[in-house]
């Protein structure tokens, strides 16, 4: 194989890594948003009617990003401390930015096999 | 390991010397009872949920980082503009610049005032019928030695 093909082969493959990364980095975010998490220690969001926990959505945006959201009119109130809750809390997303950088981490970890 | 409460109360002194943050009568701290009057501006604050790791090797007496955010709220009266909230939520976030060390009580421990995740405000956000607030979220980052194995 030449180099060129060689260099093109990998590209690929690291194109596909960086897409599969993608994924599993969402759904960490995701999950730490909404169920809480022990790598960012997120709290997760409060459920009463499970309104505001069953409200988060993913949605593929394309160019690489992903759109984690919820639509429900009381999550900012939650997210920031104002509205008091009974279970799980408050700062969730606030969490899940802080430990961004260890989620990436874990996920790259776990996509070497290590 | 790190205190974590004193952690909070150096977090929460350096708030108390913002100049522009409500009067002590209208303050509310974490687990403290408090009736905010309806004709005033309050300000609460809390701390988030903390999260660790072991940063070096070995375990024994090696160092832990912690990372959490100090959240605070500032309640103005609803329907007087932005200026009066705005004004309060800028001074406190110029005292919380990213970077800053915060002095503890205990030496050996360090902490900071997050710069790779700098401080941010909310927009303004109506609460109750007389009131909106303002949160701001100061990360923070600490180290501090692990435990002695025995």
């Amino acid at each position: 194989m030449s180099i060129d093909a060689e260099i093109i082969q990998e590209a690929a493959v690291i194109e596909r890594d960086c897409a599969t990364l993608l994924e599993r980095v969402a759904d960490a975010v995701f999950a730490s948003v909404v169920y809480g998490s022990p790598v960012t220690a997120s709290p997760g969001q409060p459920v009463l009617s499970g309104e505001l926990r069953n409200s988060w959505y993913q949605k593929e945006l394309g160019d690489n990003a992903i759109l984690i959201a919820t639509n429900s009119p009381y999550a900012l109130k939650v997210e920031h401390g104002h509205q008091r809750t009974t279970n799980h809390g408050p700062h969730s997303v606030k969490r899940t930015i802080g430990g961004f950088s260890k989620i990436v981490d874990l996920e790259v970890a776990k996509m070497r096999g290590s | 390991m790190i205190d974590t409460h004193a952690v909070h109360m150096a977090l929460r002194a350096r708030l108390e010397a913002v100049a522009e943050i409500p009067p002590p009568a209208d303050r509310a701290w974490a687990n403290v009872p408090f009736k905010p009057s309806a004709l005033r501006p309050h300000i609460e604050s809390e701390m988030g949920p903390i999260a660790s790791r072991l940063i070096s090797f070995p375990a024994d007496q090696g160092w832990i980082e912690y990372e959490g955010e100090y959240v605070i709220r500032h309640y103005g009266i609803t329907a007087r503009g932005e200026s009066a909230i705005e004004t309060v939520a800028m001074a406190i976030l110029a005292a919380f610049p990213p970077g800053v060390g915060v002095v503890l009580d205990n030496t050996e421990d360090r902490l900071r005032v997050r710069g790779d995740v700098g401080p941010s405000r909310s927009q303004i956000i109506a609460a109750d019928a007389n009131k909106s607030f303002c949160a701001i979220t100061i990360p923070w980052r600490a180290y501090s030695q692990n435990a002695v194995f025995v």
